[in-house]
């Protein structure tokens, strides 16, 4: 067997800005011990830059690992300690049984104008 | 393309070289190299990787018993967990099983045992390995994660409950409840140069939701 690698290293880049101020992060590669570091820096980069409301489209992102629900864990709590938000948006099955077995769904803020 | 590597007429076991990746063409082929050695008596036919790639030290698939089997071999010292998530996406993704969702929870739960291996296991030696043992049958996967390492079962280790953990920001600590709600079942057993965990999860209707 040929290992095929489906992983990639993450990037997470600007996608642009809704009408109501909220910064649109997307997501693209695999959100494990390798991605989530990067992933930490840019939301940390933007919430010192004063945007506190975020939205993350994970719609591209294949895996995510428990170093990834982590920190996802602290960036929210973060943002919430200055009165922001980051909603998450495109979360795939494989991700969103991560967080129901974690029991966080009801943690996580879900981008309600995509729903 | 399938070719026939080596062949032990004493336990009726063939040794079949694969050299290209799995896919329907490989698929096909195989189930006619099956065919044939079923027709020579043969019951157990082992496909074995002609050169393994990137960091992996060792890995291979068998099929028999209408089982099919990987066997993946990694060294310690090797600290990036990456190639393990490739190899049991790519197991995952050939295994045949239909039922995502479980597939998607058993790569995720199998992902964190292996690293905690590879993040917190001290070696024994410095050749030390982790061994992952997928087997699928029809509707299950079992298998093995044995390592090198000094004894530590990770089942012991009382974790936060989640709420807990939320209050306290804690980046880590959530990969064994992972590995403990999204698999069926997980046992410990402490060997005499390393440890071992044992694991099984059900597919379809009999899985875990």
């Amino acid at each position: 067997m040929s290992i095929n690698s489906d992983s990639s290293a993450l990037v997470v880049h600007a996608s642009g800005r809704r009408a109501d101020g909220c910064l649109l992060l997307a997501a693209r590669g695999n959100i494990d011990t390798e991605g989530a570091p990067i992933l930490s820096e840019v939301l940390d980069q933007h919430r010192f830059a004063g945007d506190t409301r975020i939205v993350l489209d994970l719609s591209a992102v294949g895996f995510m690992s428990s170093c990834g629900v982590g920190t996802l864990v602290a960036a929210v709590a973060d943002f919430r300690d200055v009165g922001g938000e980051i909603y998450l948006r495109g979360a795939n099955a494989s991700l969103q049984s991560v967080f129901e077995a974690l029991d966080l769904t009801e943690f996580f803020a879900v981008d309600a104008v995509f729903l | 393309m399938i070719v026939l590597d080596a062949f032990d007429w004493g336990e009726r076991r063939a040794f079949v070289r694969e050299l290209h990746r799995p896919g329907p063409a490989s698929a096909l082929a195989i189930d006619s190299v099956l065919a044939i050695l079923s027709a020579m008596g043969v019951e157990d036919v082992e496909l074995v990787d002609a050169e393994p790639e990137g960091d992996l030290m060792e890995h291979r698939w068998s099929v028999y018993n209408d089982r099919l089997h990987y066997d993946f071999k990694y060294e310690l010292r090797q600290k990036s967990s990456r190639p393990a998530t490739d190899y049991l996406a790519v197991a995952l993704a050939t295994s045949g099983i239909e039922d995502q969702k479980a597939l998607a929870q058993a790569r995720l739960a199998l992902h964190e045992l292996f690293s905690n291996v590879l993040e917190h296991g001290i070696p024994r030696r410095a050749d030390s390995a982790v061994r992952l043992q997928l087997t699928f049958n029809r509707d299950s996967l079992e298998g093995t994660l044995r390592d090198g390492c000094e004894s530590f079962n990770p089942l012991l280790a009382s974790p936060l409950p989640v709420r807990e953990r939320l209050k306290l920001r804690a980046r880590r600590g959530y990969g064994t409840e992972i590995a403990r709600r999204l698999l069926d079942g997980i046992e410990y057993r402490e060997l005499e140069d390393g440890n071992e965990i044992r694991y099984w999860k059900y597919f379809g209707e009999w899985a875990k939701r």
